[in-house]
């Protein structure tokens, strides 16, 4: 037997081979697909989760330490001293205070990222921006006092890794841009409102006051992938119409019913200035609310990367452009809302999950 | 036209001479020798990858273990040297994970039937990275701040009363099997927040040896870069 395989035996076969084998790649490369799917699923939830949950303790923890003074209304530019201005100070002086009222350095404001943060694009900062102060003990300095005054605040934020990454990578990894929740985490030793030199009127009800800088420069990002954060404060009861007016915008607009009546449009700034000019002082005037609505949204690392490839340094997703919790925050509303965002979430066919808690705040003392 | 069909087939059923079946062969182990040389390099990438997403896992387990059990929780990385192979510098080659147990505390030891501790104690569970071989975390402060940097926050003398459960239940003193000459401590707490000095950048890197014995190490081709937030322990990695 001098005979070999022929020419078209050795084709037939090695096309069968070739068959087979794009089979077998094709569904090495679709489970391949699978695992990793489930495996960034799996742990960026998880890590969306955690972030929820220390946003959820620290929140818990946040204080005004409020206590009644004078209000005098005096000439100058502090109205809870007596004294006129200039030469004949004393002679000025309203020796009558005004009111009895409650009032605190620290400042607790959450609502709409462009009302808490005036200045920032809506696209990169979509959502709402909550900043408050709470003893949460950090200091750039190691330190035992686990229990001293913080600035703390969260936002979402769109942008590039490069000034959180290390500086070696620098032309050897690609940005990323994400959607991040940042946290705003300010020292101790930072805290300058109590600092005599700086201006009442300049620091008053102002987040950027609140340390030597802007938020930016103390902001660092505790989790990727957070696409939107919005915050409702609650009423431990019902609020009726016409009820209690939330901090910024006064009155208008009905809706205003539930335990979301405290914060109607989603603004509420307890050191809001309005009544140290004049009028009696507003209920939610240097209180804490009761109690704090979260919402969150977290999507997957893998659609992250998707969107990121799409679009580069622009936002990706239009969150903003829904007004999503920006008015009309009765208990409805606040429904309607969620599932509007739901439904957005939905259409945009990506991997998300929305996180929500109602967080009782222990140093309310609410007596609106 | 008529086709000349018993010719043709005759052509096509003629067997390989063999000089054709050699140039195959010569053909094949060309191919073959070439493919060689990437195995090698996918290889050692390959052993990269692992040694960095173990070290991955360790930070997000340490991270998840700090807050669950609400206890500090550290990793110490270990510089020694390989004896087993190439006899040459140590080098920072393992990280273990400990558990931090405060004075006072209940003793983790069974045998102790939970007696407060008189003095700290931490216990190493099995969490444990070894680099793979030819893989070492680098101490060079552009590529590892973490093990670069003798900065104030990084003292390593935090708990030397280093326990591990034994085969028998009690706990006994821990013995590593490299003579370790120089260790660097993470501490994560339970609120997230480090011994890491806010202020600052802190990551480790896995790379090849050759180029952390190289000079410009920061050249290095593949790395496997772990990155820790001081202030919420935030873990991210980064890969080229």
């Amino acid at each position: 037997m001098r005979k070999g395989f022929s020419l078209v035996e050795v084709m037939v076969a090695m096309a069968i081979l070739s068959v087979l084998m794009l089979i077998i790649s094709q569904m090495l490369g679709q489970m391949q697909r699978t695992w990793s799917s489930s495996v960034s699923k799996l742990s960026h939830f998880r890590d969306g989760r955690r972030v929820f949950d220390v946003m959820k303790r620290n929140l818990s923890q946040a204080t005004l330490n409020t206590y009644l003074r004078y209000l005098y209304g005096g000439g100058g530019a502090n109205p809870f001293s007596p004294f006129g201005t200039g030469a004949n100070a004393v002679e000025t002086a309203n020796t009558m205070p005004l009111q009895y009222v409650r009032f605190s350095e620290l400042q607790f404001i959450c609502g709409p990222t462009g009302r808490v943060l005036p200045g920032g694009s809506a696209a990169t900062t979509p959502g709402h921006a909550l900043f408050f102060y709470a003893p949460l003990g950090f200091s750039g300095t190691p330190s035992n006092m686990p229990s001293a005054l913080n600035g703390r605040g969260y936002v979402v934020k769109y942008s590039g890794d490069g000034n959180f990454r290390p500086p070696f990578l620098q032309g050897k990894v690609s940005e990323r841009f994400r959607y991040r929740l940042m946290e705003y985490l300010l020292p101790t030793e930072n805290i300058t409102v109590y600092d005599n030199s700086v201006p009442f009127a300049t620091y008053v009800g102002k987040v950027s006051q609140w340390a030597e800088g802007n938020a930016d420069a103390w902001s660092r990002p505790v989790a990727d992938n957070i696409v939107g954060l919005y915050v409702s404060p609650k009423s431990p009861l019902a609020v009726g119409g016409g009820g209690i007016v939330g901090g910024g915008a006064a009155g208008g607009g009905g809706g205003r019913d539930g335990r979301s009546g405290i914060a109607p449009d989603y603004f509420f700034n307890s050191a809001d200035p309005g009544f140290l000019t004049g009028g009696a002082q507003p209920p939610y005037s240097h209180q804490l609310p009761p109690a704090v609505e979260l919402v969150m949204v977290v999507i997957d690392e893998q659609s992250a990367v998707n969107l990121a490839r799409e679009k580069g340094d622009s936002a990706p997703l239009n969150l903003g452009d829904l007004n999503l919790f920006s008015a009309g925050a009765s208990d409805d509303g606040f429904r309607k809302d969620l599932q509007r965002l739901q439904d957005y979430m939905n259409e945009q066919k990506i991997n998300f999950r929305i996180f929500t808690a109602t967080v009782a705040l222990r140093n309310s003392r609410w007596n609106g | 036209m008529k086709t000349n069909w018993s010719t043709l087939s005759r052509g096509l059923n003629k067997a390989f001479t063999m000089i054709e079946m050699l140039a195959v062969i010569l053909i094949v182990a060309i191919l073959a020798g070439s493919a060689t040389f990437y195995i090698a390099d996918t290889m050692s990438a390959l052993r990269l990858t692992m040694t960095g997403e173990q070290m991955l896992s360790l930070f997000s387990s340490a991270q998840q273990t700090a807050s669950s059990e609400g206890r500090v929780v550290e990793i110490r990385f270990l510089k020694y040297q390989d004896l087993g192979k190439s006899a040459g510098q140590p080098m920072y080659r393992s990280a273990v994970l400990l558990r931090h147990y405060q004075v006072g505390e209940s003793s983790p030891d069974p045998a102790d039937q939970g007696i407060p501790l008189a003095a700290p104690m931490s216990v190493v569970s099995g969490d444990r990275v070894d680099a793979a071989s030819g893989v070492v975390f680098s101490e060079d402060n552009t590529m590892s701040s973490l093990l670069g940097k003798s900065s104030a926050g990084m003292s390593n003398a935090v708990g030397n009363n280093v326990k591990v459960k034994g085969t028998n239940g009690r706990f006994e003193d821990w013995n590593f099997p490299h003579q370790v000459t120089e260790s660097v401590s993470v501490l994560i707490h339970p609120d997230g927040t480090t011994n890491l000095a806010p202020s600052e950048k802190w990551f480790v890197t896995a790379l090849d040896q050759r180029s952390e014995e190289s000079s410009d190490k920061s050249n290095a081709k593949n790395f496997y870069c772990v990155q820790i937030d001081p202030a919420n322990s935030r873990i991210v990695s980064y890969r080229p």
